[in-house]
């Protein structure tokens, strides 16, 4: 197998045609020929930081206040995982833990492996990377999972001082955390993983 | 792409720089940790501080639900309640805003707010719905933050930032005054009652008061307070005397205040003044304005003192100087074996009434006593009330022409003012009860009486002898024209003298006869009467002179008769009040008055009026929170109405047909009836709040 760049020509990042380096744009979409994304692992850093950052308010503050006729009761993302898990409702608890705790978690330590792995070119197969990084794209569409639930209660429950459900600080910045871990894993130019990929195969 | 031999792109290496390898987007994670940070800052800015508050016990406070208020705002929540680590109490720790956090200094107070109903009233009936919350005052001024705090057992009657006046009242009986009763003046209410407890000693009631602004101006060093509770009956000298100060204060007890000495000096800080029983107490104390001139004497007095009672004034030429503080038996040193045991009884003497000012030390008032003892003959005396109301006073009276006596400086162990002994009928008087003398009054006999006589009166009139008097009155008349030139006029004053002497043996004669005691004191009168009239004759020697030619004149007319007529008609009433049936009508009579004063004293003594009272202040309250209670229903059943609204809508865009839609279609209309039976609730209690305490 040989990549594009070392055939000497720059393949679309957008539909994959080859294309004479000469080349600005692509013949078949129209998109910017670049042989590999400037800065990819600078920007996927940054995105992920800043991903990082906001994941800390996310589990600080409150998820979702639910008010009880008119007393407010707010729980961080952990204290409701405890509170089902105490209750009994482990099925839940173990899905609010799995989607809010896990996978942003283990998103984190892929993107971060990944983007090390190719920065200092760690021995590793290309394949395993790219498995890794086709399981970041998916499961990051699960993200948003908690956000949706919060959106969706909120919209719902909403019965003034009676029962009302309102999105709590930490809902706002996990979605955002999110929105930024998924763009930090869509920087990550994955063409790279075949440039400092050691020749095994040779 | 499986060429053999692919020439090599070239691949540039980034120029190098230290900031050329930065790209701009490193700029967004900067941006998101300043946010982060920002949103950290902010939210421990905002953070509540924490408050312990340590309460007896922790009766509907629930953690995480019960809130701290602050002039009804929410400014906290209770999140947590623990034990103290000696079990002694309750810590109840709240989260406060931060912002109110400089107000609580040590001036904070703290209580829980629930729905209660005890004898002071109905109050909190909103928490019914809202569930106890913690009450917290403070005033405006930042303090020195505490961070832990005594819960207050009860809400104070006064808020603490309220302005105005405190005083402190001293009473020797609390009466109907209690806690939160109302200061009143000319009937409006100004303040409240504090708190009311005894003194050190136990000796007194001391009653804080407060006068709220701007009514605080009304206080100053002129004021007099009395107790304004209910009704007052009073069975004085002056009769009966049913007093009701006003219809709220009825309802509600109180005290009441008003300023009638002028030239009082305004008061800023706690004063303490006196609770009078009465406005009557309290009007009379204008004159205790030098009290520390006021002197304290004692006279003897022998025999019965039956009658006299502490508390019986001290006159001087009617006018009351003083009152009768104690009783006591009295065994001057002098006194020789066998001898009848004397009564000592001691009394106040306040110079200012007797006119004498200007003195500051009782000493001065005891000499001006001494030397009016000695020169001018003052002397004590025992004499009856009035006829209705029985009982007796002491009286100072000074006559010249008595043996001269001693004010005796070192008495026993007070100055002893020297006494007269007391005429037999005095006590009499003084022993018989009221009731008895009301009793004895020939009421309906009087009636018959006088029937009787304007009968006979009108028999009288018709006869043709009568109608001829008035020639020979006029004829009369002529006959003292010429008789008031005559020489034997003179010697008219000592004629008189003798009609007097006449009146005397009458008087005798009245005294032994029984059921008209009430006339000796009259006939008395008369008799001074008639000696003024006697000392007047020197100076118009002609009237007496027409008097006794009148005297003369009447003795021959045809008079006679008519006397003897009218004494027929005294004996067919004598006749008629000795008959049984007569007797018994005063006894019923008697009867009736002497229920009419066990209940007084019934009610006096059982404190019914305080009960009553209370009971309506409790009314009052209950009223009042009702009140309040009902403008937060409608507010409820808005939004119990809303919630059936809401649910409704998305309950619609179900299916119409399943089986959860029914049911939640029914639970809906429950809430449309829960609805309505709280909307004719509220009206219930618009219309008619004491529904809710006594019932419909």
């Amino acid at each position: 197998m040989i990549s594009a760049r070392e055939s000497g020509l720059v393949g679309c990042h957008k539909c994959g045609t080859v294309h004479e380096p000469s080349l600005r744009e692509c013949r078949t979409c129209g998109a910017g020929l670049r042989s590999r994304k400037p800065n990819s692992l600078q920007n996927t850093w940054a995105w992920l930081i800043t991903g990082l950052v906001f994941y800390i308010p996310a589990n600080m503050f409150p998820l979702l206040t639910n008010r009880v006729l008119g007393s407010d009761d707010g729980h961080t993302i952990i204290e409701g995982v405890i509170l089902f898990y105490k209750k009994g409702d482990f099925l839940v608890a173990t899905v609010i833990l799995a989607a809010s705790l896990i996978i942003p978690i283990t998103k984190f330590l892929i993107i971060g492996f990944l983007i090390l792995s190719i920065r200092f070119r760690w021995d590793l197969s290309a394949h395993a990377r790219l498995v890794l990084y086709e399981l970041v794209e998916f499961i990051g569409r699960w993200s948003m999972i908690d956000v949706f639930v919060v959106a969706l209660m909120a919209g719902l429950i909403r019965l003034g001082a009676i029962i009302s459900i309102l999105p709590g600080p930490g809902s706002v910045c996990f979605a955002l955390s999110v929105i930024f871990t998924m763009i930090s894993a869509q920087s990550i130019d994955t063409k790279l993983i075949w440039d400092q990929t050691p020749k095994e195969r040779k | 792409m499986s060429d053999a031999n692919p020439s090599k792109l070239e691949v540039h290496e980034p120029r190098k720089g230290w900031l050329r390898g930065v790209s701009l987007i490193w700029l967004i994670p900067v941006l998101a940790l300043v946010g982060s940070l920002g949103l950290a800052v902010q939210s421990f800015l905002e953070a509540d501080i924490q408050i312990t508050i340590e309460f007896p016990e922790a009766s509907g406070i629930e953690a995480g639900k019960t809130q701290l208020k602050y002039r009804d705002v929410v400014v906290g929540s209770v999140s947590a309640v623990d034990f103290a680590d000696d079990l002694s109490h309750v810590d109840v720790t709240v989260d406060v805003r931060r912002d109110m956090a400089r107000y609580l200094d040590d001036k904070a107070k703290f209580w829980l707010v629930k729905a209660e109903v005890s004898a002071e009233g109905v109050s909190g009936l909103d928490t019914l719905l809202s569930g106890a919350y913690i009450n917290g005052e403070w005033d405006a001024e930042p303090g020195e933050r505490q961070d832990r705090f005594v819960a207050e057992a009860k809400a104070p009657i006064i808020a603490p930032n309220a302005k105005g006046l405190q005083i402190t009242l001293t009473s020797t009986e609390s009466g109907s005054v209690s806690v939160g009763a109302p200061v009143l003046h000319k009937g409006i209410k100004v303040g409240k009652i504090e708190g009311v407890s005894l003194s050190e000693d136990g000796g007194l009631i001391v009653i804080t008061a407060f006068i709220e602004e701007p009514y605080d101006k009304l206080v100053n060093t002129g004021t007099r307070f009395w107790n304004a509770s209910g009704i007052e009956v009073d069975l004085g000298e002056a009769g009966l005397k049913v007093n009701v100060e006003s219809l709220s204060s009825l309802l509600a007890g109180g005290v009441s205040f008003d300023t009638s000495i002028s030239g009082g000096e305004r008061i800023t800080e706690t004063t303490r003044f006196d609770l009078y029983p009465n406005q009557e107490a309290a009007k009379d104390s204008r004159f205790d304005d030098d009290l520390r001139a006021t002197v304290t004497v004692a006279s003897p007095f022998e025999g019965s003192l039956k009658g006299l009672r502490e508390g019986a004034i001290v006159d001087y030429r009617g006018l009351k100087v003083g009152e009768v503080k104690e009783l006591s038996v009295y065994d001057p040193e002098s006194a020789e074996e066998g001898d009848e045991a004397w009564l000592l009884v001691t009394y106040t003497i306040q110079p200012s009434r007797l006119g004498i000012t200007d003195i500051e030390n009782p000493n001065e008032v005891l000499d001006l006593l001494e030397e009016y003892v000695r020169d001018g003959g003052l002397r004590a005396r025992l004499k009856p009330n009035s006829l209705l109301s029985g009982g007796l006073h002491v009286e100072l009276f000074e006559d010249p022409s008595l043996p001269p006596a001693v004010f005796q400086r070192t008495g026993h162990p007070l100055p002893i003012l020297p006494t007269v002994p007391t005429p037999p009928d005095t006590l009499r008087i003084a022993a018989e009860g009221v009731l008895d003398r009301v009793a004895k009054l020939p009421v309906e006999e009087l009636m018959d009486r006088m029937i009787q006589l304007v009968s006979d009166i009108d028999a009288i009139v018709a006869d043709k002898d009568t109608k001829e008097i008035p020639a020979t009155v006029n004829a009369l008349l002529g006959n003292v024209n010429s008789i008031a030139g005559a020489e034997a006029t003179q010697e008219l004053p000592k004629k008189l003298n003798q009609v007097i002497s006449t009146v005397e043996t009458m008087l005798g004669e009245f005294e032994e006869r029984k059921g008209v005691d009430a006339l000796v004191s009259s006939l008395e009168n008369l008799r001074t009467i008639t000696s003024n009239v006697s000392t007047a004759s020197d100076q118009i020697p002609g009237l007496v002179e027409d008097i006794d030619a009148v005297i003369a004149k009447v003795h021959d007319l045809p008079v006679e008769t008519t006397v003897e007529s009218v004494n027929n008609v005294l004996a067919s009433a004598d006749s008629f009040i000795s008959s049984d049936a007569t007797q018994d009508v005063p006894a019923a009579l008697s009867g009736a008055l002497e229920q009419v004063r066990d209940t007084l004293a019934e009610l006096r003594a059982g404190g019914a009026a305080e009960n009553l009272n209370r009971a309506l202040a409790s009314a009052g309250n209950a009223a009042d929170e009702i009140a309040k209670a009902a403008t937060t229903l409608p507010e409820l059943a808005q939004r119990l109405d809303d919630l059936a609204d809401t649910a409704e809508a998305t309950i619609g865009a179900y299916g119409p047909a399943s089986p959860v839609n029914r049911e939640v279609r029914a639970a809906i209309g429950d809430i449309r009836q829960t609805v309505q039976s709280l909307n004719a609730l509220v009206q219930a209690i618009r219309r008619n709040p004491n529904s809710l305490i006594v019932g419909r």
